[in-house]
């Protein structure tokens, strides 16, 4: 059967790994993106995310520079992005070594970039992040630019354009919760994940086991997680074990091949 | 291509000689061959087609009998047509066509993304050195290959309903799963097919 | 909290998962290497091993040792047993108590071996220690990463590519299982050794308090430099059933070994982890995160090998674990913190569902060589500088 997802994501700037609240505020060290990689792949994660939070000409080789680097050392399935614009952006991450390259602020300017992209790259490799932020009157809206500018779109709408568009998977991010550690929004992921055909990735707010248990089982095809790994002592191991005690379908042996 | 580099990645790892190439003499002064495809079925046909590789494959592989492994859409193309964009012809290598996943919408995504088991119908040297639990690699597509003569199927895999994960043919192996994405249990593929001897 | 059905863990250990029968995969794992393996045919297996490398180099292989219960026995083994010359690697943590000491100066002398001593940077360890308990809640990184990567430098540099560690992580955990043959390699150092931090982390944590080469002796070398010396790194136990109580009569009746009490454990266990004066510290850390301490790991080992009740080790982990060390007192000189901090940075840690009761906890009782421990203190701060009411920095 196929197994639920736990994917590690790391944030870069100025080529290490970094963590925030709320994408803004309270940013911590979080290491050398290379080395915890191969710490990541030794734990038997299903797969990476990187996201170059910076996404200036600088960042972006930096990126390229630590997929690369990555992907001598690592054999398992990952996701770059952050700032991408163009094909050309794709093509470098993509011959870097990434499987899927995430985008978020191109495909809301231009209509036709993920699509175009999904047809030059591949259906599966466009993997669309959607950062929203919830609003006092309890719709959403999607947000673009790392958290910066606010959009009129609804995030589910969105997500439903984005398939249209054939990119492979969705990657949802609530920027109120991210960093917060007080649990995913369930109600979004549980919609999202019954709307849309393709894969919804669950991100933000992962700050206990049951919160990772919760989030599959409102339909998240996969969780992503960062403080809950990078602050505490809950390795992936243990967040799999649990997860698989609470009976869910992950990718779990007492096999180190695993 | 971020999968044609991880192959290569992976084989160097493994302390393998391999090298990345499009040239048919380079293919023909080879030991063994991977193809490892990457986007849609008919543009990777063209590509096969306008840089004279189909013939070089088809000489090495099925009369010199070199090694073969076929990686994702380099199994899909080992088929006689697929229905991705289009109806396109394959390399019609095996008795197979490539058609989209038809899945009821409730639980099943497609993309089929992700690890999933897989069972073995042949005891083949590709497959060995895994025990049981292990048989678990990394998938990332949305069409899947339909094998004519079950005598082709190599292992399948489940999802919704069960379909063909790997073929192999005497020198010829495939597989949809991703070996160089699929850590220990991959690497241990790759492995295998390094050493075999068809 | 759930617990295992058979043996006393509850769901907070790390990695252990339950089966539809609530039965823990380390209970599985102890099962199959009783029923399922083959350990005569796994002896011959070391023996064909090791004959490749004996009489090769200086030295036939390396044995990481502390002078604790298994690492003495691993050099006894490879000595008596196996017929090799060993050089024996030990990375002192700057936490042996006296008695390793005298144990050490025996199982040397009567064994007839050499050994090779390394003391990291007392300076750097501190940084290191807060550092990792600042992110983890576990102080233990910087010997955890010395212990398994100073060696396999010693390994490269003495051209020696034999590594004979002791029992397999299958034992106690489900990092592994024992249906495979467990290298002690990158890989298992990233999985179960660092925490999930390597030093280039460490390095950029650390903000420039110390240099990079500080960090070597904590540095896992580079996979060609082990390719290189076609390196092999084994437990013991994956070759040799492993039964600590009878290791622990080997080596006290061979080597005159001598067990003392520890903290948080019942006295019939004065052979577990002797060697280490923060073990009751790390011990008690552990219990408030996952409410569980080394009685309960001890009772476990005794109940999976039949020698125990599941009632009996349940009652006698409720006497033991959990209390107050005495030694907590030298931790937080050492890193100039105060109990307060220790334990709001302990409490962030929790692994859920476990929550700590604070005020039933009840103080233990001193250690009889707690006299003799070193206590010199330094005057250099340890930490990034402070906030404004003196507390280090947490990261959640």
């Amino acid at each position: 059967m196929l197994k639920k997802r736990i994917i590690p994501k790391f944030l870069l700037s100025d080529g290490r790994l970094v963590k925030g609240v709320r994408f803004h505020e309270n940013f911590r060290e979080a290491g050398n993106p290379v080395t915890t990689a191969k710490v990541y792949d030794s734990y038997g994660v299903d797969e990476l995310i990187f996201l170059d939070i910076q996404a200036t000409l600088k960042s972006q080789a930096t990126m390229v520079d630590v997929i690369e680097r990555a992907a001598r050392d690592i054999f398992m399935p990952f996701t770059a992005g952050g700032g991408v614009r163009s094909h050309a952006d794709v093509n470098r991450l993509l011959r870097a070594g990434a499987d899927k390259v995430s985008v978020n602020t191109a495909a809301v300017e231009r209509p036709h970039f993920v699509k175009e992209a999904a047809r030059s790259f591949g259906d599966q490799c466009i993997t669309v992040a959607i950062d929203y932020r919830r609003r006092p009157d309890g719709t959403h809206r999607v947000w673009t630019h790392g958290g910066h500018r606010e959009t009129d779109l609804d995030p589910l709408e969105w997500a439903l354009r984005m398939q249209d568009a054939s990119c492979g998977e969705i990657l949802l991010c609530s920027i109120d919760r991210d960093g917060t550690m007080e649990g995913y929004d369930l109600d979004m992921i549980a919609k999202a994940s019954e709307a849309l055909e393709v894969p919804v990735i669950a991100s933000s707010g992962a700050g206990s086991l049951d919160d990772c248990a919760d989030a599959l089982n409102a339909g998240a095809s996969a969780i992503a997680i960062a403080s809950l790994f990078l602050f505490t002592d809950h390795s992936p191991i243990k967040v799999r074990s649990a997860l698989f005690s609470r009976g869910l379908n992950v990718r779990a042996s007492t096999s180190s091949r695993n | 291509m971020g999968n044609v580099r991880s192959v290569y990645n992976a084989l160097d790892a493994l302390g393998q000689d391999a090298v990345v190439t499009a040239d048919p003499k380079e293919i023909a002064n080879s030991d063994r061959v991977i193809l490892p495809g990457v986007g849609a079925f008919g543009d990777a046909m063209d590509n096969l087609r306008q840089r004279g590789l189909i013939e070089v494959l088809s000489r090495e592989v099925l009369q010199e009998k070199k090694p073969f492994l076929g990686i994702c859409l380099g199994m899909q193309l080992l088929a006689m047509s697929s229905t991705e964009h289009g109806e396109h012809p394959g390399l019609g290598w095996f008795d197979a066509s490539v058609v989209r996943f038809g899945l009821p919408k409730n639980g099943y995504k497609v993309p089929h993304m992700g690890w999933n088991d897989i069972t073995p119908r042949l005891d083949h040297p590709l497959l060995r050195g895994l025990k049981e639990g292990q048989f678990v690699f990394y998938f990332v597509h949305s069409f899947h290959v339909t094998c004519r003569n079950p005598a082709d199927v190599a292992a399948s895999c489940d999802y919704g309903y069960p379909f063909t994960a790997a073929v192999a043919r005497d020198n010829i192996f495939a597989t949809q799963f991703h070996p160089e994405k699929s850590q220990d249990n991959g690497l241990q593929v790759l492995r295998n097919f390094a050493e075999w001897r068809p | 909290m759930r617990y295992c059905t058979n043996c006393i863990y509850p769901e907070t250990q790390d990695t252990i998962m339950f089966d539809a029968q609530g039965t823990c995969s380390v209970c599985q794992q102890i099962e199959f290497r009783d029923e399922n393996i083959d350990w005569t045919e796994r002896r011959k297996e070391l023996d064909a091993l090791v004959a490749q490398y004996r009489g090769r180099g200086q030295y036939d292989c390396i044995v990481p040792f502390s002078g604790g219960k298994d690492s003495t026995f691993q050099a006894w083994y490879v000595v008596k047993e196996l017929g090799l010359r060993p050089l024996l690697v030990r990375f002192d943590h700057w936490f042996y108590r006296p008695l390793v000491h005298e144990n050490n100066t025996r199982t040397l002398k009567i064994l007839g071996v050499e050994m090779l001593n390394f003391t990291p940077n007392w300076h750097v360890v501190r940084e290191l220690m807060l550092e990792s308990l600042t992110r983890r809640g576990d102080f233990c990184w910087h010997c955890h990463t010395g212990v398994y990567a100073y060696p396999m430098q010693v390994a490269i540099r003495y051209d020696t590519p034999l590594i004979i560690w002791g029992e397999s992580l299958a034992e106690y955990m489900s990092f592994y299982s024992y249906d495979e043959m467990e290298e002690v390699d990158e890989k298992r150092f990233n999985r179960a050794m660092n925490l999930g931090m390597t030093a280039d982390d460490m390095y950029e944590f650390l903000g420039g308090r110390v240099e990079r080469r500080d960090l070597l002796p904590f540095t896992y070398p580079d996979r060609k430099d082990l390719m290189r010396i076609k390196c092999r790194s084994v437990c013991l136990g994956s070759y040799i059933k492993w039964d600590t109580k009878k290791n622990v009569e080997i080596i006290k009746r061979e080597l005159g070994w001598e067990g003392q009490p520890v903290e948080g454990i019942p006295p019939q266990y004065d052979y577990e982890k002797v060697e280490c004066m923060m073990q009751g510290v790390r011990d008690y850390l552990k219990f408030i995160k996952r409410g569980f301490g080394r009685t309960n790991h001890l009772a476990n080992i005794d109940i999976r090998n039949k020698r125990m009740s599941r009632e009996e080790g349940w009652e006698m982990a409720q006497e033991y674990d959990g209390k107050r060390p005495a030694s907590l007192d030298f931790f937080l000189d050492f890193l100039q913190i105060s109990e307060e901090e220790f334990l709001e940075l302990a409490m962030k840690h929790q692994v859920s569902p476990h929550e700590h009761k604070i005020e039933f906890v009840k103080d233990g009782a001193p250690l009889p060589d707690m006299n003799q421990w070193d206590r010199t203190l330094i005057e250099k701060p340890v930490g990034p500088p402070r906030d404004k009411k003196g507390k280090v920095k947490t990261y959640i």
